[in-house]
């Protein structure tokens, strides 16, 4: 690897946050105003000034405006779950979904499903899953967690954290759950295969205020986890031995740190399904523009999350309007060939 | 590598046939109506009624053989990857050529109507891509076991989110789409048999024969070399023959996954150091895994049909996780 | 000071090290030495508090070692394993200040001071200009010395290196043997490490401890233990042992090496 001569890390850092800053701005202001119905943004601006028409306050502040915020800290969430993921496993193709949590949600939310369909069955199927959505979120980001907490236990190599292990278990637990998912789903589905395919694929659908509120704690209990974090992270980059040497209790703070991740992958994954890609590939860009310092990666991570995930849903809304394309199906399409770009420049 | 005195072979390989003898029986009987020996006896005879008769001869003898042979094939598809590689996680599931032969088979089905001689070409090349990418991901040069791992499952994850996007826009195929998904032998007789045979057994056969470059691939590639075998190339060959046949297989059958990862850390432990032997032990112990999983899901939710690719997961990976806490060889990838 | 008092120590059901009593002095540069699979490293690992003992005890200061604080132990002795991770794209100056960590609570950030100390740590090994480089481009030798610069910062009396000499052209292994010893001849820095090398012990060591299979062969300075005879016992290689320049033992190994067969050493 050439010494970095060009521009010194600091300098992207900067610039690549106010691009992203800016970026993100754009990127929520034309979340709100495209869509089934485009909105200028004088009349987004009349919403905000109390002087528009009911339908059209109706359609930024009930549907817009929290979908995208909800988009918004979905992508926060992912990215920094991989980027703590990352950095534990010493790994950077790791990401949430190794940990089984993806697998664990998306099992609880079939079955939340079809259980919900049978106990408030009535003739209109579409009325059914109601009252199983409202609940949803809780369940899947149980289901995550409890698949999260299996790989870890089962993980552990001699009563200590092995990141190997860890992934291993992972991948096989995720497997299962997979088949398990796709079992169900094919042997009990039957009629509301429809709805809950929009939950698989990752999906903003439905996004509304109650979904932000159920999101926000877990976002700033994340956050707040992140910042405790980052100067024992510092030290956790080096091998087991020598950070033990250097007094750090590296158990303890392994597991927090995973905790943190599954916490903030579960609850995002319960709200919105199994996104995937978004934790794989914006610790890998934080990576390669702030460089080795992790406060730097953290913050690009933030800001690009949140970037990209509310533009893959606007991409995937307007691309075939009136039909959606799930934003979990949208960043894995948007994720290859970048990932591929990625990896190309490096060898 | 083993850490276990080796069981004397032909032990391990009569008790492989005989288990193999059972299930195919119970195969046999086992299914939506239960066929009873005496029933099951009368058919094979030439008498019995005519709705067991069908039941048996024209249902559950082909989804027997083709149990038995989807196995052996992934099984050995499995056991071709590690060795191959020298990576004990490879496996057409882990390396997301499972994945991308589905999502190959899904895209055709969904987007077009095909002819089912088309399916396997399709799972063929999308198993490829698939496992090419992973390829590529994990980083040529160093394939570390746990960087293909990852590499893989992201190839995977990339594969499952774009054919589940593909099935909400398949309409009214979406459920049917779903179950084959699932991975299962329902269905498959005589018609998907024949189809399925040459892609299977052809390539097997092959893969048996070549045990000498087999064996010398395991070692170091360098000492591999200097005994004058063109590495680079057997490599190729073998791993596009092991991708063939599982993707050949996914065409018929969906996703099946975990006997490719299972089935040779099984016979690797019975084999000991007889390196010959693992190909075609890993392909009874697979046959007999895929078989006994399809029994199972006949009977468990009887009178109905579970997938086999649930059970598959449910039996396998409590085998892996099992392997992973003792086989130290795994443990240290 | 470090003492062991008939430690054994095991990795799962596999024992190790077995029975070792040893005694290492402070302000001194001790070696370990043995075969592959004697157990030094263990050994040296078990210094650091890394192993729990199988039976018997490692003793720092008169208390075992597995009853230390952690964050104290690290304030009184610091370790370089043998292949230590290099954090991606980690500077040199970032590298050696994470040696700081110990002396801080881990919510505070380095004050003006702790970047002093480093920046010293790196004068004294000779790293100070290559303060902004990323470490992965240096030599192997400058990384080492990049790694004892962030040792030093760590401020022990106590270093402890498994085999820092195993992967360097020897060069560099001679500019790490000599920094180590300058280290401790001005600086009073107590060293233990393990090598490979019989001569770049006798040459550079205080004291010598022999391994091998897990078993404590012979300890004291160079020239009572570097014995033809002993060299002939562990490591099944003639040798003729000469004195060097310095007064210190040197031995030249013969071509007819491993006459004896593997038998059970005594």
């Amino acid at each position: 690897m050439a010494a970095e001569t060009a521009l010194q890390p600091s300098s992207r850092v900067v610039s690549g946050l106010i691009l992203g800053v800016v970026g993100l701005f754009l990127a929520v202001a034309t979340g709100i105003q495209t869509g089934a119905v485009d909105l200028s943004w004088q009349q987004v601006w009349a919403v905000f000034t109390g002087d528009s028409t009911e339908h059209v306050h109706r359609v930024v502040f009930d549907i817009r405006l929290p979908r995208t915020l909800v988009g918004l800290l979905i992508g926060v969430h992912f990215a920094l779950s991989g980027w703590l993921l990352q950095l534990l496993s010493r790994n950077p193709l790791a990401e949430p979904g190794i940990l089984g949590i993806s697998a664990g949600a998306s099992l609880v939310a079939v079955i939340a499903f079809i259980v919900g369909d049978w106990v408030f069955s009535s003739g209109n199927p579409y009325n059914n899953a109601s009252p199983a959505l409202d609940y949803l979120s809780l369940f899947a980001m149980t289901g995550g967690l409890v698949a999260a907490v299996a790989v870890y236990f089962l993980g552990l190599s001699s009563g200590r954290l092995s990141p190997l292990k860890m992934t291993l278990t992972g991948a096989v637990i995720a497997g299962m759950l997979h088949a398990l998912t796709t079992g169900t789903l094919a042997f009990w589905g039957h009629a509301h295969t429809e709805l809950v395919a929009q939950w698989l694929a990752g999906s903003l659908y439905g996004a509304k205020w109650n979904h932000l509120s159920s999101l926000l704690p877990w976002t700033i209990i994340g956050l707040a986890g992140v910042g405790l974090l980052l100067r024992p992270l510092k030290v956790m980059q080096l091998d087991d031995e020598h950070v033990q040497t250097l007094g750090l209790p590296l158990n303890r703070w392994r597991a927090f740190a995973l905790l943190i991740a599954t916490l903030m992958a579960a609850s995002a994954v319960g709200v919105a399904g199994p996104v995937g890609f978004i934790g794989l590939l914006i610790p890998h860009i934080s990576r390669k523009l702030a460089g080795p310092g992790l406060s730097a990666q953290l913050l690009l991570c933030v800001v690009l999350g949140a970037l990209l995930t509310v533009g893959a849903d606007v991409v995937g809304r307007t691309l075939f309007s009136p039909y959606e394309v799930p934003v979990g199906v949208v960043s894995a399409i948007l994720g290859v060939p970048f990932f591929l770009y990625l990896l190309s420049r490096q060898s | 590598m083993a850490n276990h005195p080796n069981v004397p072979l032909y032990r391990a390989y009569g008790t492989a046939f005989l288990i193999l003898a059972v299930l195919f029986v119970l195969g046999l009987m086992a299914g939506s109506r239960w066929v009873s020996p005496s029933s099951l006896w009368a058919v094979l005879n030439g008498g019995g009624d005519i709705l067991t008769k069908v039941s048996v001869m024209e249902l559950r003898l082909p989804r027997n053989l083709l149990g038995i042979l989807g196995g052996a094939a992934l099984g050995m598809a499995g056991a071709v990857m590690q060795g191959v590689t020298r990576n004990p996680l490879a496996s057409p599931g882990l390396t997301g050529v499972i994945a991308s032969a589905a999502l190959a088979v899904v895209s055709l089905r969904t987007l077009a109507n095909p002819d089912a001689f088309w399916l396997p070409l399709m799972a063929l090349a999308g198993g490829f891509l698939g496992g090419a990418l992973t390829f590529v991901i994990s980083g040529r040069r160093q394939l570390q076991p746990e960087r293909v791992v990852l590499a893989g499952i992201a190839v995977t994850s990339l594969a499952t989110a774009v054919t589940t996007g593909l099935l909400l826009v398949s309409g009214a195929e979406a459920a049917e789409l779903y179950y084959w998904l699932a991975g299962s032998l329902m269905g498959r007789g005589w018609v998907q048999l024949e189809l399925v045979l040459p892609w299977l057994v052809l390539p097997m056969a092959a893969l048996l024969a070549m045990h000498r470059p087999f064996k010398l691939l395991q070692l170091d590639d360098d000492l591999a070399l200097a005994m004058g075998l063109a590495v680079g190339r057997w490599r190729l060959i073998f791993l596009l023959l092991a991708l063939l046949i599982a993707a050949a297989l996914v065409a018929f059958t969906g996703p099946i996954v975990f006997i490719g990862l299972v089935a040779p850390h099984i016979a690797k432990r019975m084999i000991g150091s007889e390196i010959k032997h693992w190909l075609p032990l890993t392909a009874l112990l697979g046959a007999l895994l895929l078989l006994s999983a399809d029994i199972l899901a006949r009977q468990l939710a009887f009178p109905q049909e579970l997938p086999v690719g649930m059970l598959t997961a449910l039996i396998g990976a409590p085998w892996l996780i099992y392997l992973l806490n003792t086989k130290t060889s795994v443990r240290s990838a | 000071m470090i003492q062991t008092e008939n430690l054994s120590l095991a990795y799962g059901a596999t024992p190790v090290v077995n029975n070792v009593s040893l005694a290492i002095p402070e302000g001194a540069i001790t070696c370990l030495l043995g075969p592959n699979g004697s157990g030094k490293s263990t050994l040296l690992k078990s210094f650091a508090g890394l192993l729990p003992a199988r039976s018997g005890r490692v003793l720092l200061d008169g208390q075992p070692v597995n009853e230390w604080d952690r964050q104290r132990l690290a304030l009184r002795l610091a370790m370089l394993p043998q292949k230590p991770i290099v954090p991606d794209g980690i500077l040199v100056k970032d590298l050696v200040t994470l040696g700081r960590f110990p002396h801080r609570k881990w919510w505070q950030k380095n004050q003006a001071e702790d970047n002093r100390i480093a920046h010293d740590s790196m004068a004294m090994t000779g790293v100070a200009e290559l303060a902004d480089r990323p470490v992965e481009a240096l030599s192997g030798g400058q990384q080492q010395r990049v790694w004892i610069a962030m040792a030093l910062a760590q401020e022990t009396s106590i270093l402890l290196l498994d085999e820092p000499t195993t992967f360097l052209d020897w060069g560099y292994q001679l500019e790490v043997l000599e920094l180590l010893a300058k280290l401790n001849r001005e600086h009073g820095l107590t060293v233990v490490m393990s090598l490979h090398d019989l001569n770049q012990a006798a040459q550079f060591a205080d004291h010598i401890a022999i391994m091998a299979k897990g078993e404590l062969k012979a300890k004291g300075n160079p020239s009572d233990v570097i014995t033809e005879s002993l060299i002939q016992r562990v490591f099944r290689v003639e040798t003729k042992v000469t004195a060097a320049a310095d007064g210190r033992p040197f031995c030249s190994g013969y071509a007819a090496a491993l006459k004896a067969p593997e038998t059970a050493i005594t």
